[in-house]
C-alpha cells in the first residue's frame, strides 16, 4: 500500500505530460490554423451581419439585412437554381464516368498502373489551364471540338458552345467532369478492392449474369465509396468557382452563373461585402446538409 | 548479473486494473514463461519489465538497478515481438545492427556480432535480404537475431511463435531453448500456448485475471497445481472436474460421486482431507490417470469404476473415451485395444495417487 | 470442356471491352493537353486555316521564345516556384509534428481534433474572399507572397496533416517500441522509424501541396493586383483578358506551367495513387 501511495504522484503527473505532449507538437498547426481557417470563418460570420460602406469604409451593423437583400434578389435565386442544376450535373457525369473508368481499370491486369497515371492528369492539372484548354477545344471558329463535328458532319454550322445560353452549362459541366472524375475514380476503384473474390465465384456457380454480379455483389459492397465519391464531389462542385468564372464569367446572361461567381461579384464588382459573406454562409449550409445527409446514410448501414 | 524483480507491481488503465500487485523474483540466467489465456495480462507486464508501459504503483529491479522511471533504450533488455516488428526498409544486416549502430559500436565488432548471430540462426545467406522477402520463420529468426546480437541482460519474448505454423513452432520452440543454453541470459517468455510453456520453461508463472496463480517448475505445475485454474490450465486434454463429497467411513475415507460411486482415497492424502468430509467439494483426475482394468493390474491406491463409452477417439498410440460421471462429462486416456465403439460396457481404474481434491469455495487445491 | 471454352472467350471479350474503352478514355483525357502541345508550334498562320490543319507544317518555337521573353511571365513562374516551395515546406513542418502528436501520442481527442481540422476543408472557399482581403490588408500583406503563402496555408495544412497522420497510424506501434528496445529515444525513433516508414505519405503530402499552391488561381488572382507577386496562373489569365488574345502564345505558357506539375507526378504518380486510395480522400 505504501508503495502504492509513494509511486502515484509522479505517475499522474507522467501521465499528464504525456496527453499535453501530444497537443504541444499539434500547437503550431493549430495555431496557424486558428489564424489562417477560424479567424477568416468567423470573421465572414461577422460581416453577414455588417454593412459596408466602400466610400466611407465604415462598417454598420445590419441584422438580418443582407440576408433580405438576398432574399428579394432575383440573381440570387437565379444563381441558386444554377448552381443546383450544376451540382447534380456534375454528380451524375462525374459518377457515371469515374464507376466506368475504376471497373475497366480493376478488370485488368497489365498496363493498369499506367492507365490510372494517365487518367489522374486532369485532378493535378491547374483550373487556369483546364479552363484554357477547353476555351480553346470550344472556340466557335478556331475550335478543335467544332472542327471535328463538323467533319464528322454531327454539325452543319459551327456551334458557340460557351456564348449560347442552352450550351453553356452544359459545356461547362462536360469541362468540370473532365477535371473531377479522376477523384471518384479514384475512390471506387479503392472501393472495387474490397470487392470479395469469393463472392464473385459464388454467383458465378449461381449462375448470375454479369450485371447481376454487379448489382448483387459489386454495387453493395463499393456503396461506401460511392457515397463518399457522392459527397466528395457535391462538395467540389458548391465550391467550384475558377472554371466557370475563367470560361464564361457567369454568362451568357447569367446562365451559369453558380453561387460562388455571385459572391465574387457582390464582393469584388459591387462591394457589397456583406451580401457576399451573407451568400456564402448560405452556400455553406447548403454543403453542410449535404454532409448531414452523407452522415445519415453512413449511420444507416 | 540480471536478476529481476517485480515487487507489488500494478497497473491500471484508466479506472480498470490489470495487473494486481504482482511480486516475482527471476534469478539470473533463468528461463522463465508467463503463461495464461489471452488477456489475462501477461503482455502488459512484459512490457512494464521493458519499459514499453509505465507502472501505475510497485517496483520493477533489473540487476541492482529500480528502473522504474528508466527508458527503454536503458535498460539493456532485448525484445521479441509477436508480429516480429522487423523494419520492413531495411535488410536482415541492417535489422540485426540497427540497435549496435544507435549504441554506437565499433563497425568491426557490429559484423562479428551480427554474423555470429547469424551463424546461430542458420539465416547467414539472407544478411541482404528485405523482410518480406522471408517466410514467417525467417523473420522470426532475424527477430531473435537483432536480440541475440545485442547480447542483453534480459531477454524478453511475447509471444513470438504465435504467428507462425504449427510444425515450424514445435521446431522454432527446440531452437530457443537451444539459444538459451547457448547465451544463457535471464529470459522471460510469454505465450498463452501451455504446451509451449512446459517445454520452455525452468520456471512457470501462470496468471490469470491479472494476478499470478502460482509459480513453479513445469513439473510442479503439473503434479501439484495449487489451485483449479491452473489444475484446469495446465495439462492437455483438461483436467476432469467431478462433482464429489468426501464420505469418511473412519479409518477408511472416499471419494463419493453421484449415489452410488465411492473411490478409497490413498492412505497418504486421508489427514489432509478428513477436514472436508460432508461437504461438497471437486475431485480432479487427469484423462492419463484414468485407465482401463482390462490391460492395467489395480495396484495400491488405484479405485476400479465402470462406464458406459461415449464418443471414442483413437490417437493411434492410445485412444481418447468420453463419457459421464454423476452427468458430468468426463475423459479418459486409455490403451488403443481397450475400446471400440459407443455404448459398451468398460471396467476402469482411477490411479488416486494422482487425485487432486478442489474446494469450490475457494477454487484451491487442498 | 465447351462451357468452359465459352467463359474463356467471354472473359477475353470482356477484356478487350475494358482495355477499348480505357484506350478512348485515356485519348479523351490526354488529348486536350495533345491539342494543346501542337498549337503551340504552330505559327500563328495556321490557325485561321478551314479546316483546321491539326499537324503544323512548319513548326516553330516562336511562341515560346515570346512567351519566355516576356519578363512579366518569367518573374510570375519565379513567383509561382516560391510561393509553391515555401507553401509546402510550411506545411510539412507544421503537419508532420501535429499528424505525430495527434496519432503517435495515444492523446485523449486526437482523432476528433483530426477530423475537425479535415473538416474545415468543407468550408466554400468563398467564404474566404472577403475575410481574408481584409485580414490581408490590415498586415500589408497584399500584393505579397507572404499573403498568398499564408491564404494557401488554409487549404493544404488540414490536408498534409490529414495525410501524414493516415500513414502514421498505419505504423504498428511495435517497431516504434523495437526501436526504443533497440536503443532510440525519443527523437531518433521519430526520424529512424515513423518518418521513414511513411516518407510515401510524406511525399504525397508534400507533392499535393506543391501542386495546390502551383496551380492555385482565385486567392492569388484577388489578393495580388502587381507584377511583384502574381503567380503564373494569373498571368495567364492576363494573356486571356487582352483584347487580342494571342492563343498561341497562351498555348506555349500553359504548356511550361503544366509541365512542372505533370513531370513530377507521373514519375511519382504511384505514391500519389497510393497515398489517395489509402485515405488521403478516402479517410
Ligand atoms: N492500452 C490499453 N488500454 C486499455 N486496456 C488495455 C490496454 N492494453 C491492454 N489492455 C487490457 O489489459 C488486459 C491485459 O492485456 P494483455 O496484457 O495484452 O493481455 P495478454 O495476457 O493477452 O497479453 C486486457 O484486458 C486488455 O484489454
Ligand atoms: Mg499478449
Amino acid at each position: 500500500m505504501t508503495a502504492t501511495a509513494a509511486s502515484l504522484p509522479p505517475l499522474r503527473r507522467r501521465r499528464h505530460t504525456w496527453i499535453a505532449k501530444g497537443y504541444l507538437f499539434a500547437m503550431p498547426l493549430l495555431v496557424v490554423l486558428a489564424l489562417a481557417v477560424l479567424l477568416p470563418a468567423l470573421y465572414n460570420v461577422v460581416i453577414a451581419f455588417f454593412d459596408y460602406n466602400a466610400m466611407t469604409q465604415a462598417w454598420r451593423f445590419a441584422g438580418l439585412k443582407n440576408f433580405v437583400k438576398l432574399w428579394d434578389s432575383p440573381y440570387f435565386w437565379n444563381s441558386f437554381v444554377v448552381t443546383l442544376i450544376w451540382v447534380v450535373g456534375n454528380i451524375t457525369l462525374q459518377l457515371a464516368v469515374g464507376l466506368a473508368v475504376a471497373l475497366a481499370l480493376n478488370s485488368i491486369v497489365r498496363f493498369r498502373g499506367a492507365f490510372t497515371g494517365i487518367m489522374m492528369i486532369p485532378w493535378i492539372s491547374s483550373f487556369v489551364v483546364v479552363a484554357i484548354l477547353f476555351l480553346w477545344i470550344y472556340h466557335p471558329q478556331l475550335g478543335v471540338l467544332n472542327d471535328l463535328l463538323l467533319r464528322l458532319g454531327a454539325i452543319e454550322r459551327p456551334v458557340a458552345w460557351l456564348a449560347s445560353p442552352e450550351l453553356a452549362q452544359l459545356s461547362l459541366i462536360l469541362a468540370n467532369t473532365w477535371k473531377f472524375f479522376p477523384l471518384v475514380m479514384i475512390t471506387l476503384f479503392a472501393g472495387l478492392q474490397d470487392v470479395s473474390t469469393e463472392q464473385l465465384e459464388a454467383a458465378d456457380v449461381d449462375g448470375a449474369n454479369p450485371f447481376q454480379k454487379f448489382r448483387m455483389v459489386t454495387l453493395p459492397t463499393i456503396m461506401p465509396s460511392i457515397s463518399t465519391a457522392v459527397l466528395l464531389s457535391t462538395i467540389w462542385a458548391y465550391n467550384s468557382f475558377t472554371l466557370p468564372i475563367i470560361m464564361t464569367a457567369g454568362g451568357p446572361l447569367r446562365a451559369t452563373e453558380i453561387l460562388g461567381l455571385f459572391i465574387y461579384k457582390q464582393a469584388f464588382d459591387s462591394f457589397d461585402f456583406g451580401a457576399a459573406a451573407a451568400c456564402s454562409l448560405v452556400l455553406f449550409v447548403q454543403i453542410l446538409v449535404v454532409i448531414m445527409l452523407y452522415l445519415r446514410v453512413l449511420d444507416k448501414r | 548479473m540480471a536478476k529481476v524483480v517485480l515487487r507489488k507491481v500494478r497497473k491500471e488503465f484508466g479506472s480498470s486494473v490489470v495487473v494486481h500487485d504482482i511480486d516475482l523474483t527471476i534469478p539470473h540466467q533463468e528461463f522463465v514463461v508467463l503463461v495464461g489465456p489471452s488477456g489475462c495480462g501477461k503482455s502488459t507486464t512484459l512490457r512494464m519489465i521493458a519499459g514499453l508501459e509505465d507502472i501505475s504503483a510497485g517496483e520493477i529491479h533489473i540487476g541492482d538497478t529500480l528502473v522504474n522511471d528508466m527508458p527503454p533504450k536503458d535498460r539493456n533488455i532485448a525484445m521479441v515481438f509477436q508480429s516480429y516488428a522487423l523494419y520492413p526498409y531495411a535488410t536482415v544486416w541492417e535489422n540485426m545492427a540497427f540497435g549496435l549502430r544507435v549504441r554506437r559500436y565499433p563497425q568491426a565488432e557490429i559484423r562479428r556480432r551480427v554474423e555470429a548471430a547469424a551463424d546461430i540462426l542458420g539465416i547467414r545467406d539472407m544478411l541482404d535480404r528485405k523482410p518480406r522477402q522471408l517466410s514467417g520463420g525467417q523473420r522470426q529468426r532475424v527477430a531473435i537475431g537483432r536480440a541475440i546480437v545485442r547480447d542483453p541482460e534480459v531477454f524478453l519474448f511475447d509471444e513470438p511463435l504465435s504467428n507462425l505454423d504449427a510444425k515450424l513452432r514445435v521446431q522454432m520452440r527446440t531452437e530457443i531453448k537451444k539459444i538459451h543454453q547457448r547465451v544463457a541470459t535471464t529470459m522471460i517468455y510469454v505465450t498463452h500456448d501451455q504446451v509451449e510453456a512446459m517445454t520452455l520453461a525452468q520456471r512457470i508463472v501462470v496468471m490469470n485475471a491479472g494476478r499470478i496463480e502460482q509459480i513453479g517448475t513445469p513439473q510442479d505445475m503439473y503434479e501439484r497445481p495449487a489451485t483449479r485454474f491452473v489444475a484446469g490450465f495446465i495439462g492437455s486434454p483438461a483436467m476432469n472436474f467431478v462433482p464429489c463429497s468426501i464420505s469418511d467411513g473412519g479409518a477408511e475415507l472416499g471419494v463419493r460421486i453421484g449415489e452410488s460411486l465411492v473411490l478409497p482415497v490413498p492412505a497418504g492424502r486421508r489427514d489432509r482431507y478428513r477436514a472436508y468430509s460432508g461437504r461438497s467439494m471437486l475431485l480432479g483426475i487427469r484423462p492419463e490417470h484414468c485407465f482401463d482394468a482390462k490391460t492395467h493390474q489395480p495396484a495400491a491406491g488405484q479405485a476400479p469404476f465402470e462406464i458406459v463409452a461415449g464418443v471414442v477417439e483413437p490417437l493411434g498410440i492410445d485412444t481418447m473415451v468420453h463419457f459421464e460421471l454423476a452427468a458430468t462429462p468426463v475423459c479418459a486416456r486409455v490403451n488403443s485395444y481397450a475400446v471400440s465403439s459407443e455404448g459398451e460396457r468398460l471396467a476402469m481404474v482411477m490411479d488416486m495417487n494422482n487425485m487432486h481434491l478442489i474446494d469450490p469455495q475457494t477454487d484451491k487445491v487442498v | 470442356m465447351a462451357r468452359q471454352r465459352s467463359k474463356r472467350a467471354r472473359n477475353r471479350l470482356r477484356l478487350a471491352l475494358a482495355y477499348g474503352f480505357l484506350t478512348v478514355a485515356a485519348t479523351v483525357v490526354v488529348f486536350p493537353y495533345l491539342w494543346m502541345a501542337l498549337t503551340s508550334f504552330k505559327p500563328i498562320e495556321e490557325f485561321f486555316t478551314y479546316p483546321l490543319q491539326w499537324l503544323s507544317e512548319n513548326w516553330t518555337l516562336g511562341q515560346y521564345r515570346a512567351v519566355l521573353e516576356d519578363p512579366r511571365f518569367l518573374k510570375s513562374l519565379w513567383n509561382s516556384f516560391v510561393v509553391s516551395t515555401t507553401v509546402t515546406a510550411v506545411s510539412l513542418l507544421l503537419s508532420i509534428p501535429a499528424a505525430y502528436g495527434l496519432t503517435r501520442l495515444r492523446v485523449r481527442g486526437g482523432k476528433g481534433v483530426l477530423v475537425m481540422i479535415l473538416s474545415s476543408q468543407f468550408f466554400p472557399p468563398m467564404i474566404f474572399f472577403v475575410p481574408f482581403y481584409i485580414i490581408l490588408s490590415q498586415f500589408q500583406l497584399l500584393n505579397t507572397i507572404s499573403g498568398l503563402v499564408f491564404a494557401y496555408l488554409s487549404v493544404t495544412l488540414p490536408v498534409c496533416t490529414w495525410m501524414i497522420a493516415t500513414t502514421f497510424r498505419n505504423i504498428p506501434y511495435e517497431l516504434e517500441e523495437a526501436a526504443r528496445v533497440d536503443g532510440c529515444g525519443d527523437i531518433r525513433t521519430i526520424l529512424e522509424v515513423v518518418l521513414r516508414m511513411s516518407l510515401p505519405g510524406i511525399i504525397t503530402a508534400g507533392l499535393f501541396a506543391f501542386v495546390l499552391a502551383w496551380q492555385e488561381y482565385i486567392f492569388a488572382l484577388l489578393y495580388t493586383t502587381t507584377t511583384e507577386a502574381q503567380t503564373a496562373p494569373v498571368i495567364l489569365f492576363f494573356f486571356l483578358g487582352q483584347h487580342q488574345i494571342d492563343y498561341g502564345r497562351l498555348m506555349a505558357a500553359a504548356v511550361l506551367l503544366s509541365l512542372p506539375i505533370i513531370v513530377p507526378f507521373m514519375v511519382m504518380q504511384r505514391y500519389f495513387r497510393q497515398g489517395h486510395g489509402e485515405g488521403g480522400v478516402k479517410g
